[in-house]
């Protein structure tokens, strides 16, 4: 092997590494080689192409470090963009409200007919009902759903009856501030079955709800009043 | 006060072999050897103007087939002026580089002065 193909391969390594083609500049040192005539001028010419090849690598190579740092960097702020927004969505949907209005007086005096209510749709799946809570149902019937605001009175598993024109819960004697004065129920008595809650209208005397239509699913309420006006 | 770029011999011994021609695309070993500059020292100098866009690149097919392709330069209209604004410059070291700037003349070159 003569020096001269010598200073060919290496100045070929260096250019080119294991890939078929190297950087611009080191192929263009490289394509000139053959241009040398005598064994000097091919070492000489292979030494500053060696030179010329390392530059331009370590150049590529800090180009691409810039290039990686940048897409990290975004990449590092689309990680936590989207966790803040997950956050702040997670956030609200504890608060998800509807705003809906009272159309008939079964509520009153609590809710008058056309009260603005705002409805928190989300909490009860999570914190599930109490007794005393007004909700917002869904009531299926024949002619389609039909929304209504009514008071929990009886869970899942509480027995209820009436006696005297009063509300017995699990054989006592609830007590009910929140009705209007002179105020008296009849009901037939039962047990609230699982899954579903009995409601009453506040308004008794003119109140459909659960003496009437039975407990309601649970499925169909759809939110807890939070305020209304 | 950091040197002014483009003003070592190297660099105006190049300039000076692209302005002889300056519409014609050469070889670098073609300059390297007009110039006395080894390819190390050449090249880099040609990365640096070809950054600046002062010198277009280009690969050039072969005369023959299956050789491969061939880089060559030229000074750009950018370039040709700058080489010319340097030369005159170093031409005439007493005066100041802001005076060169502002006049750079053409007719300075090829030893006319």
């Amino acid at each position: 092997m003569t020096t001269r193909t010598v200073a060919r391969r290496v100045l070929t390594l260096v250019v080119r590494g294991r890939g078929a083609q190297g950087g611009v500049w080191g192929e263009a040192v490289l394509r000139e080689f053959d241009e040398t005539v005598t064994t000097w001028q091919a070492l000489r010419w292979a030494a500053g192409g060696i030179r010329v090849a390392m530059r331009e690598r370590r150049r590529r190579a800090a180009d691409a470090r810039r290039a990686g740092a940048r897409w990290r960097r975004v990449s590092r702020r689309i990680v936590i963009g989207s966790a803040t927004a997950a956050a702040v969505l997670a956030v609200l949907n504890q608060f998800v409200v509807t705003i809906a209005y009272e159309p008939s007086a079964g509520m009153q005096p609590t809710l008058r007919a056309g009260s603005r209510i705002i409805v928190d749709r989300i909490s009860l799946h999570f914190g599930g009902l109490s007794r005393g809570d007004l909700v917002q149902i869904s009531l299926p019937t024949p002619a389609g759903r039909i929304s209504a605001f009514k008071r929990v009175v009886g869970l899942p598993g509480d027995q209820i009856s009436c006696r005297d024109g009063f509300l017995i819960r699990n054989g006592v004697r609830v007590d009910e501030p929140y009705l209007p004065a002179g105020s008296t129920i009849d009901c037939r008595a039962l047990t609230v079955p699982a899954h579903e809650v009995y409601v009453l209208g506040d308004n008794r005397a003119a109140s459909a709800d659960s003496r009437i239509w039975g407990p309601v699913a649970e499925r169909d309420i759809t939110g807890r009043v939070l305020v209304f006006s | 006060m950091p040197r002014r770029p483009d003003t070592s011999p190297q660099t105006l011994l190049l300039f000076r072999a692209l302005l002889a021609d300056p519409s014609q695309w050469r070889y670098g070993y073609d300059l390297s050897r007009e110039t006395a500059l080894a390819s190390g020292t050449l090249y880099p100098i040609l990365i640096r103007l070809a950054d600046r866009e002062f010198l277009e690149t280009r690969w050039e097919p072969p005369e023959q087939p299956g050789r491969p392709p061939r880089h060559v330069y030229r000074l750009t209209d950018a370039g040709a002026d700058h080489a010319r604004e340097r030369l005159a410059a170093a031409a005439k070291p007493s005066a100041s580089s802001k005076k060169a700037a502002t006049a750079p003349t053409p007719r300075l070159l090829g030893g006319a002065r």
